[in-house]
Protein backbone atom coordinates (compact mmCIF):
# COMPACT_ATOMS: atom_id res chain seq x y z
CA UNK A 1 0.00 0.00 0.00
CA UNK A 2 1.26 3.20 -1.09
CA UNK A 3 1.24 6.32 2.08
CA UNK A 4 -1.50 7.81 1.01
CA UNK A 5 -3.46 4.85 0.86
CA UNK A 6 -1.94 4.00 4.25
CA UNK A 7 -3.04 7.33 5.50
CA UNK A 8 -6.51 7.22 4.09
CA UNK A 9 -7.13 4.58 6.27
CA UNK A 10 -5.60 5.62 9.35
CA UNK A 11 -7.82 9.19 8.59
CA UNK A 12 -11.18 6.47 9.12
CA UNK A 13 -9.16 4.47 12.60
CA UNK A 14 -7.54 1.93 11.04
CA UNK A 15 -4.82 0.48 14.11
CA UNK A 16 -2.79 -1.90 10.88
CA UNK A 17 -2.07 1.14 8.43
CA UNK A 18 -0.72 2.95 11.23
CA UNK A 19 1.41 0.28 12.58
CA UNK A 20 2.53 -0.08 8.52
CA UNK A 21 3.19 3.91 8.76
CA UNK A 22 5.47 3.50 11.98
CA UNK A 23 7.42 0.72 10.78
CA UNK A 24 8.21 2.16 7.63
CA UNK A 25 8.91 5.82 8.89
CA UNK A 26 9.99 5.22 12.46
CA UNK A 27 14.06 4.70 11.83
CA UNK A 28 14.71 7.66 9.97
CA UNK A 29 12.75 9.87 12.52
CA UNK A 30 14.37 8.07 15.16
CA UNK A 31 17.95 8.87 13.45
CA UNK A 32 17.35 12.73 12.89
CA UNK A 33 15.79 12.94 16.81
CA UNK A 34 18.91 11.29 17.77
CA UNK A 35 21.40 13.18 15.62
CA UNK A 36 19.44 16.55 16.90
CA UNK A 37 19.20 15.15 20.50
CA UNK A 38 21.49 12.86 21.50
CA UNK A 39 20.24 10.47 23.39
CA UNK A 40 18.25 7.82 23.75
CA UNK A 41 15.32 8.84 26.39
CA UNK A 42 14.69 12.11 24.22
CA UNK A 43 14.41 10.02 20.85
CA UNK A 44 11.97 7.97 21.86
CA UNK A 45 10.00 11.23 23.30
CA UNK A 46 9.98 12.31 20.36
CA UNK A 47 9.41 9.60 18.36
CA UNK A 48 6.42 8.78 20.57
CA UNK A 49 5.31 12.59 20.25
CA UNK A 50 5.43 12.77 16.72
CA UNK A 51 4.10 9.11 15.50
CA UNK A 52 1.12 10.64 18.02
CA UNK A 53 0.65 13.90 15.97
CA UNK A 54 0.20 11.88 12.61
CA UNK A 55 -2.07 9.95 14.09
CA UNK A 56 -4.08 12.73 15.15
CA UNK A 57 -3.66 14.96 12.42
CA UNK A 58 -3.49 12.45 9.57
CA UNK A 59 -6.17 14.24 7.84
CA UNK A 60 -4.21 17.47 7.05
CA UNK A 61 -1.17 15.83 5.07
CA UNK A 62 -1.95 17.11 1.66
CA UNK A 63 -0.04 14.85 -0.60
CA UNK A 64 0.51 17.43 -3.25
CA UNK A 65 2.12 19.63 -1.31
CA UNK A 66 4.82 17.38 -0.12
CA UNK A 67 5.95 13.78 0.16
CA UNK A 68 4.84 12.60 3.80
CA UNK A 69 8.40 11.50 4.80
CA UNK A 70 8.81 15.40 4.32
CA UNK A 71 5.70 15.77 6.57
CA UNK A 72 6.48 13.73 9.59
CA UNK A 73 10.07 14.81 9.40
CA UNK A 74 8.55 18.36 9.50
CA UNK A 75 6.59 16.86 13.12
CA UNK A 76 9.65 16.06 14.15
CA UNK A 77 11.76 18.69 13.97
CA UNK A 78 9.37 21.44 15.15
CA UNK A 79 9.20 18.82 18.31
CA UNK A 80 13.58 18.52 18.62
CA UNK A 81 13.32 22.52 18.60
CA UNK A 82 10.80 22.94 21.92
CA UNK A 83 12.59 20.35 22.88
CA UNK A 84 16.06 22.18 22.55
CA UNK A 85 14.65 24.65 23.79
CA UNK A 86 13.09 23.44 26.84
CA UNK A 87 16.46 22.15 27.91
CA UNK A 88 18.28 25.53 27.64
CA UNK A 89 15.86 26.97 29.63
CA UNK A 90 15.95 24.26 32.19
CA UNK A 91 19.84 24.02 31.51
CA UNK A 92 22.49 22.67 34.03
CA UNK A 93 25.99 22.00 32.85
CA UNK A 94 25.61 18.59 33.12
CA UNK A 95 22.22 18.94 30.15
CA UNK A 96 24.31 21.70 28.36
CA UNK A 97 27.14 18.75 27.93
CA UNK A 98 24.08 16.87 27.18
CA UNK A 99 22.63 19.13 24.74
CA UNK A 100 26.48 18.83 22.22
CA UNK A 101 24.60 16.16 20.58
CA UNK A 102 25.62 12.57 19.10
CA UNK A 103 28.88 13.13 21.29
CA UNK A 104 28.59 10.29 24.41
CA UNK A 105 30.29 7.68 22.85
CA UNK A 106 33.87 7.38 22.70
CA UNK A 107 35.42 7.49 19.31
CA UNK A 108 37.95 5.43 18.31
CA UNK A 109 39.62 7.59 16.50
CA UNK A 110 40.56 11.23 17.02
CA UNK A 111 39.58 12.32 13.86
CA UNK A 112 36.14 10.72 14.38
CA UNK A 113 36.23 12.61 17.88
CA UNK A 114 36.81 15.83 16.53
CA UNK A 115 34.62 15.13 13.67
CA UNK A 116 31.79 14.22 16.29
CA UNK A 117 32.72 17.23 18.59
CA UNK A 118 31.96 20.16 15.77
CA UNK A 119 28.96 18.23 14.70
CA UNK A 120 27.54 18.76 18.23
CA UNK A 121 28.94 22.41 18.89
CA UNK A 122 27.33 23.11 15.71
CA UNK A 123 24.18 25.91 16.25
CA UNK A 124 20.88 24.21 16.10
CA UNK A 125 19.61 25.10 12.96
CA UNK A 126 23.14 24.19 11.22
CA UNK A 127 23.23 20.77 12.87
CA UNK A 128 19.37 20.23 11.35
CA UNK A 129 20.74 21.04 7.97
CA UNK A 130 23.21 19.14 8.00
CA UNK A 131 21.39 16.00 9.29
CA UNK A 132 18.76 16.14 6.88
CA UNK A 133 20.64 16.95 3.63
CA UNK A 134 23.40 14.26 4.24
CA UNK A 135 21.96 11.67 6.47
CA UNK A 136 18.52 11.46 5.72
CA UNK A 137 18.85 12.44 1.86
CA UNK A 138 16.27 14.97 1.47
CA UNK A 139 17.02 17.48 -1.40
CA UNK A 140 17.74 21.03 -0.28
CA UNK A 141 14.28 21.93 -0.91
CA UNK A 142 12.12 19.74 1.21
CA UNK A 143 15.23 20.34 3.79
CA UNK A 144 14.00 23.80 3.78
CA UNK A 145 10.68 23.20 4.02
CA UNK A 146 10.74 20.77 7.02
CA UNK A 147 13.19 23.69 8.45
CA UNK A 148 10.15 26.18 7.18
CA UNK A 149 13.26 28.56 6.00
CA UNK A 150 13.86 29.17 2.32
CA UNK A 151 15.93 28.00 0.40
CA UNK A 152 18.93 30.50 0.20
CA UNK A 153 18.73 30.35 4.11
CA UNK A 154 19.11 26.56 4.19
CA UNK A 155 22.11 26.95 1.72
CA UNK A 156 23.95 28.85 3.58
CA UNK A 157 23.28 27.17 7.00
CA UNK A 158 24.94 24.13 5.32
CA UNK A 159 27.54 26.13 3.85
CA UNK A 160 28.68 27.72 7.52
CA UNK A 161 28.07 24.16 8.72
CA UNK A 162 30.74 22.74 6.37
CA UNK A 163 32.98 25.61 6.97
CA UNK A 164 32.81 24.64 10.81
CA UNK A 165 33.24 20.99 10.31
CA UNK A 166 36.15 21.48 7.58
CA UNK A 167 38.03 23.91 9.91
CA UNK A 168 37.73 21.25 12.68
CA UNK A 169 39.53 18.39 10.43
CA UNK A 170 41.84 20.68 9.62
CA UNK A 171 42.56 22.20 13.03
CA UNK A 172 43.77 18.47 14.03
CA UNK A 173 45.97 18.58 11.09
CA UNK A 174 47.49 21.69 11.82
CA UNK B 1 33.39 30.00 -11.97
CA UNK B 2 36.08 31.06 -8.95
CA UNK B 3 37.52 29.33 -6.05
CA UNK B 4 34.88 30.70 -3.73
CA UNK B 5 31.96 29.86 -5.83
CA UNK B 6 33.20 26.16 -6.45
CA UNK B 7 33.62 25.95 -2.54
CA UNK B 8 30.13 27.30 -2.48
CA UNK B 9 29.10 24.56 -4.39
CA UNK B 10 30.84 21.76 -2.95
CA UNK B 11 29.27 22.94 0.55
CA UNK B 12 25.53 23.25 -0.82
CA UNK B 13 25.68 20.29 -3.38
CA UNK B 14 28.14 17.98 -2.36
CA UNK B 15 31.58 16.43 -3.77
CA UNK B 16 28.93 14.26 -5.93
CA UNK B 17 29.35 15.86 -9.66
CA UNK B 18 26.01 14.61 -10.81
CA UNK B 19 24.28 16.00 -7.96
CA UNK B 20 25.33 19.87 -9.35
CA UNK B 21 22.95 21.87 -11.95
CA UNK B 22 23.93 21.46 -15.17
CA UNK B 23 25.31 25.04 -15.96
CA UNK B 24 27.71 24.95 -12.84
CA UNK B 25 29.10 21.73 -13.35
CA UNK B 26 30.11 22.46 -16.45
CA UNK B 27 32.14 25.76 -15.14
CA UNK B 28 32.85 23.35 -12.35
CA UNK B 29 34.61 20.82 -14.42
CA UNK B 30 36.36 23.46 -15.97
CA UNK B 31 37.94 24.67 -13.30
CA UNK B 32 39.11 21.23 -11.56
CA UNK B 33 40.80 20.78 -14.75
CA UNK B 34 43.04 24.12 -14.71
CA UNK B 35 43.06 24.44 -10.77
CA UNK B 36 45.12 22.59 -8.30
CA UNK B 37 43.44 24.32 -5.69
CA UNK B 38 39.22 23.05 -6.98
CA UNK B 39 40.77 19.52 -6.91
CA UNK B 40 42.31 19.65 -3.35
CA UNK B 41 39.10 21.44 -2.14
CA UNK B 42 37.22 18.46 -3.96
CA UNK B 43 39.29 16.28 -1.83
CA UNK B 44 38.80 17.72 1.23
CA UNK B 45 35.18 17.68 0.80
CA UNK B 46 34.99 13.87 0.00
CA UNK B 47 36.65 13.45 2.58
CA UNK B 48 34.87 15.02 5.09
CA UNK B 49 31.71 13.39 3.73
CA UNK B 50 33.02 10.24 4.08
CA UNK B 51 33.84 10.79 7.91
CA UNK B 52 30.05 12.33 8.18
CA UNK B 53 28.93 8.65 6.76
CA UNK B 54 30.71 7.25 9.55
CA UNK B 55 29.22 8.75 12.04
CA UNK B 56 26.28 5.57 12.45
CA UNK B 57 23.27 6.30 14.44
CA UNK B 58 22.49 3.30 16.99
CA UNK B 59 19.62 1.26 16.43
CA UNK B 60 16.59 1.31 19.29
CA UNK B 61 15.19 -2.00 18.84
CA UNK B 62 12.31 -1.79 21.67
CA UNK B 63 11.20 1.68 20.06
CA UNK B 64 8.32 0.51 17.43
CA UNK B 65 6.98 -1.09 20.37
CA UNK B 66 6.73 1.44 22.97
CA UNK B 67 5.72 3.70 20.30
CA UNK B 68 2.86 1.33 19.31
CA UNK B 69 1.67 1.02 22.56
CA UNK B 70 1.52 4.19 23.62
CA UNK B 71 -2.53 5.21 24.06
CA UNK B 72 -3.93 6.69 21.37
CA UNK B 73 -7.21 8.91 20.85
CA UNK B 74 -10.01 7.33 19.45
CA UNK B 75 -11.03 8.73 15.87
CA UNK B 76 -14.39 10.54 15.62
CA UNK B 77 -15.32 10.73 11.57
CA UNK B 78 -16.88 14.07 10.66
CA UNK B 79 -20.54 15.22 11.37
CA UNK B 80 -21.68 15.25 8.10
CA UNK B 81 -20.30 11.37 7.76
CA UNK B 82 -21.69 10.35 11.32
CA UNK B 83 -25.07 11.60 10.26
CA UNK B 84 -25.08 10.28 7.04
CA UNK B 85 -24.39 6.57 8.95
CA UNK B 86 -26.94 7.10 11.28
CA UNK B 87 -29.35 7.35 8.50
CA UNK B 88 -27.74 4.56 6.20
CA UNK B 89 -27.26 1.33 9.00
CA UNK B 90 -26.22 -1.65 7.80
CA UNK B 91 -29.33 -3.10 9.64
CA UNK B 92 -32.42 -3.51 7.29
CA UNK B 93 -34.57 -2.85 10.04
CA UNK B 94 -32.85 0.44 11.07
CA UNK B 95 -32.31 1.30 7.20
CA UNK B 96 -36.07 2.06 7.02
CA UNK B 97 -37.51 3.38 10.26
CA UNK B 98 -34.38 5.95 10.64
CA UNK B 99 -34.89 7.89 7.65
CA UNK B 100 -38.63 7.87 8.45
CA UNK B 101 -37.97 9.14 11.43
CA UNK B 102 -35.71 11.87 10.00
CA UNK B 103 -38.09 12.75 7.50
CA UNK B 104 -41.04 13.57 11.00
CA UNK B 105 -38.75 15.74 12.41
CA UNK B 106 -39.47 18.70 10.09
CA UNK B 107 -43.32 18.14 10.57
CA UNK B 108 -43.31 17.55 14.26
CA UNK B 109 -40.96 20.77 14.22
CA UNK B 110 -43.34 22.87 12.26
CA UNK B 111 -46.31 21.20 14.79
CA UNK B 112 -44.44 22.60 17.73
CA UNK B 113 -43.28 25.69 16.41
CA UNK B 114 -47.12 26.67 15.42
CA UNK B 115 -48.13 25.95 19.46
CA UNK B 116 -45.50 28.15 20.63
CA UNK B 117 -45.81 31.10 18.00
CA UNK B 118 -49.19 32.85 16.45
CA UNK B 119 -47.76 34.25 13.50
CA UNK B 120 -49.83 37.55 13.86
CA UNK B 121 -53.27 35.56 14.94
CA UNK B 122 -54.91 37.18 17.94
CA UNK B 123 -57.20 34.58 19.77
CA UNK B 124 -59.17 38.34 21.11
CA UNK B 125 -59.91 39.17 17.90
CA UNK B 126 -63.46 39.12 17.55
CA UNK B 127 -62.80 37.82 13.36
CA UNK B 128 -60.57 35.37 14.53
CA UNK B 129 -63.62 33.06 16.06
CA UNK B 130 -64.70 33.00 12.48
CA UNK B 131 -61.89 32.57 10.32
CA UNK B 132 -62.80 28.53 9.51
CA UNK B 133 -66.39 30.04 7.89
CA UNK B 134 -63.87 32.49 6.22
CA UNK B 135 -62.04 29.93 4.63
CA UNK B 136 -65.08 28.41 3.74
CA UNK B 137 -66.95 30.97 1.89
CA UNK B 138 -63.31 31.75 0.07
CA UNK B 139 -62.99 28.13 -0.96
CA UNK B 140 -66.23 28.67 -2.82
CA UNK B 141 -65.57 31.70 -4.69
CA UNK B 142 -64.79 31.33 -8.04
CA UNK B 143 -61.71 32.32 -8.78
CA UNK B 144 -61.93 31.97 -12.77
CA UNK B 145 -64.42 34.59 -13.24
CA UNK B 146 -63.06 37.54 -15.10
CA UNK B 147 -62.98 40.48 -13.10
CA UNK B 148 -63.37 42.98 -16.47
CA UNK B 149 -66.51 40.93 -17.04
CA UNK B 150 -67.44 41.54 -13.01
CA UNK B 151 -67.11 44.87 -13.03
CA UNK B 152 -69.23 45.32 -16.76
CA UNK B 153 -72.34 43.88 -14.94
Amino acid sequence: MTDEELMTAICAGDNSAYEAIVRRHLKPVSHYAWRMLGNQRDVEDIAQDTFLKVWINAARWQPAKARLSTWIHRIAHNLCVDHLRKRREESTEDEAAQDAGPLDEVAADKEMARLRAALGQLPRNQRSAISLCHYQGFSNKEAAAIMDVSLQALESLLARAKRSLRKSLQTEEA
Amino acid sequence: MNLEQFTQLLDVRGCDSTAWPAREREQAEALLRESARARELLVQQGRLENLLDRIEAPEFPDLETSVLRRPRPAKTAALADRVINWLRPDDSMLAWWRPAFAACVPLVFGIALSGWFSFGLDARDPGYAYWDQELYLLSLYDFAEPVAEADNE
